[in-house]
């Protein structure tokens, strides 16, 4: 088959342009052999160093080839130590400024206390308030009776 | 190699404060179910590569079948906290497990509250 189509093909080839797509060619020529096509998945697989597998057999390299995110799956909540929150670094000085240390390089901790603004300002809220008479009701002393059953 | 089924038991006994087990590793918005997840994604980590071994085994036709079987028993043998799709993302500041933004790691909510008071960098407000 070959033979004869490479035959008809010499007879019939058109010289007015030399370039023919591809298709027309592979027609005319017809389909390489089975052999050479391996042969040339084989070596294109030795230059682009990518596994030769004709027969398409699962070995299971897809598995191998996954990336490892174990370590991104752990890392994913913050851990305790990493935030350290403006309160927390207000308790850690107010600590600080009552300690000798702080005394003996001249810190006088009234003058140098870290306050909490916004906690004084609801302190004078809640002052203000009181005087007004407008406070927090005070706590009931005596047991509430308690009432019968809600619903049967 | 099998993680401890006591697993969830210290998680639970880490919130409440009995039986003290060690300082508590998550920060942000911590409840029960944070814990466990984080539990779970420690174990994620520590047994992936016996994990992906295993998962290897059993998808190479190559080898013997026996092999193959006792690789897909083992990992099915295996703890269910040592499975990645256990895991859940949950929100690291209100701990909800729905509507979680992965990028911010936030839920729609807390996204918003915080992204209009200018704590996350780079988002605001679309106007046009």
């Amino acid at each position: 088959m070959a033979r004869a189509s490479e035959k008809l093909a010499a007879s019939t080839k058109p010289t007015s342009s030399p370039i023919q797509p591809h298709r027309e060619l592979t027609t005319m020529l017809g389909p390489p052999a089975r052999s050479r096509l391996l042969e040339l998945a084989k070596t294109s697989c030795a230059v682009f160093s990518t596994t030769f597998n004709p027969t398409c057999k699962r070995t299971g390299n897809k598995i191998l080839r996954q990336r490892l995110n174990g370590a991104s799956i752990a890392d994913y909540y913050l851990p305790r130590s990493r935030i350290i929150t403006i309160p927390d670094m207000r308790r850690r000085w107010n600590q600080y400024v009552q300690t000798k240390e702080a005394k003996a390089l001249g810190i006088d901790p009234e003058e140098y206390e870290f306050v909490d603004e916004d906690e004084m300002r609801r302190l004078e809220a809640v002052e203000y308030k009181k005087s007004r008479g407008k406070g927090a009701p005070k706590k009931k002393k005596e047991k509430v009776v308690e009432r019968g059953k809600k619903r049967k | 190699m099998r993680p401890s089924p006591r697993l969830l038991l210290s998680a639970t006994q880490q919130l409440s404060g009995r039986g003290f087990q060690g300082p508590l590793k998550v920060g942000g918005y911590v409840n029960g179910l944070v814990i466990r997840d984080n539990a779970k994604r420690l174990k994620v980590a520590e047994a992936e590569d016996r994990r992906r071994a295993l998962k290897y085994i059993t998808y190479n036709t190559e080898l013997p079948l026996k092999a193959r079987l006792m690789a897909q028993l083992e990992l099915t043998n295996m703890h269910l906290h040592t499975r990645p799709t256990a895991v859940r993302n949950r929100c690291t500041s209100a701990g909800r497990s729905r509507g979680v933004f992965r990028e911010f790691r936030l839920c729609r909510f807390q996204f918003r509250q915080q992204a209009l008071a200018g704590d996350i960098p780079g988002v605001r407000k679309a106007s046009w």
